[in-house]
């Protein structure tokens, strides 16, 4: 749907132009710890209700028109929706039905993937994953953000006086955090540590340079992955890692990654992980 | 027909395996002298280009209660998409 009609400019025209926008994440809204409130949660569930009564497309993935106070009017399966001119049409014959005064966006659009909010002296890592297959699953990339708190950063950083040629192994807790995010695409976005069987990520200073140093960072990671949330068919996952770590005493670290080889199943995927810039 | 499908599936391994092999092969073992240059081309390689990202170009707001107060006001329908996983960073 994100790599279809939600990137045609088309659809994006009309929607920014005539409708008010919003997505959900079923995850959110269901389960036994929902992140939003229960008036959230309600909403979800009555425009859900409301489709039922009205025979329309209900379930998990839909596309759904709402009037403009809220109720249900329209909706799509996703296996239609994802046809960029079928969910013109819904979109067209809406407009028709509502008449809205085209305008403005409602609100300014802006990056829906960000990183969390962190303390002052935390440092956040910014992961993409992406499969080499295209189509589906494929066409857009995975990304997470990885916050390590002061305590978590000064673990992946060498204790005394630091040497070239020094090697040392990053915390494994740390290291797991950074790499249990090492998947391609799939439904299933449980990455509990658990999963991990093997793990490592070891530094070694290339350079030190006005108080500054440069290390190379090799690694690995192996552990099982569900591709479909709920099933117990996991497949294998390996990936080889190399990156670079560089810092000086007292200040937060900056640390790339990036796969060498991985592979999911039979699904080849790249890994990219740098820390972003502080002060935003 | 059993003894094709695994047959099938064998070669896909092999294929799976000798592209990871290749690929290590194309990336290294990459020295320390080339480290630095390497890591730092593929990692701003693999960020997401601006084709992954349209879908940020469009005027979404937080939530459903949001959407249906903005609807009330501006007189515009509300498009819904609700699925699984998380559609903004791909994890879905």
């Amino acid at each position: 749907m994100r790599a279809g009609p939600l990137s045609d400019g088309r659809v994006i025209n009309i929607l920014n132009r005539n409708f008010v926008c919003v997505y959900a994440a079923n995850e959110d809204y269901t389960g036994p710890n929902p992140l939003v409130g229960a008036e959230e949660r309600a909403e979800l569930a009555r425009i859900r209700q409301e489709g039922y009564a009205k025979k329309l497309s209900v379930g998990d993935v839909r596309a759904y028109v709402l009037t403009p106070d809220g109720h249900t009017h329209d909706s799509l399966h996703v296996a239609a929706a994802t046809n960029g001119t079928t969910t013109l049409a819904m979109l067209q014959r809406a407009i028709a039905e509502f008449k809205p005064s085209p305008g403005q966006p409602i609100v300014p659009p802006a990056p829906q993937s960000t990183p969390p909010p962190s303390t002052a002296d935390a440092i956040t890592l910014h992961l993409v994953s992406r499969g080499d297959d295209r189509g589906s699953w494929g066409d857009v990339p995975a990304e997470n953000w990885i916050v390590l708190a002061h305590a978590e950063w000064l673990a992946i950083l060498p204790t005394g006086n630091v040497v070239p040629g020094q090697t040392w192994e990053f915390d494994r807790e740390v290291s797991a955090r950074i790499l249990t995010y090492f998947y391609p695409q799939t439904e299933n976005n449980d990455a509990r540590i658990d999963r991990i069987q093997q793990h490592s990520l070891t530094a070694k200073v290339l350079a030190i340079k006005d108080g500054v140093v440069t290390a190379r960072v090799d690694g690995y990671v192996r552990m099982q992955h569900v591709f479909y949330p709920g099933r117990k068919d996991a497949q294998p996952l390996g990936a080889d890692v190399v990156g670079v770590l560089t810092f000086a005493p007292g200040k937060p670290p900056s640390l790339q990654l990036a796969s060498t080889q991985a592979v999911h199943g039979q699904r080849p995927f790249k890994v990219a992980v740098r820390t972003m810039p502080t002060g935003r | 027909m059993f003894e094709m499908i695994n047959n099938v599936h064998a070669l896909r391994v092999i294929g799976v395996l000798v592209g990871g092999m290749v690929a290590t092969a194309c990336a290294g073992p990459i020295s320390d002298g080339n480290v630095v240059r390497w890591v730092e081309k593929t990692v701003a390689e693999r960020q997401p280009t601006a084709q992954d990202k349209l879908f940020d170009q469009i005027a979404w707001v937080a939530d459903i209660r949001t959407a249906i107060q903005f609807g009330k006001e501006y007189n515009r329908p509300i498009f819904l998409y609700s699925g699984m996983g998380r559609i903004n960073t791909g994890r879905c």
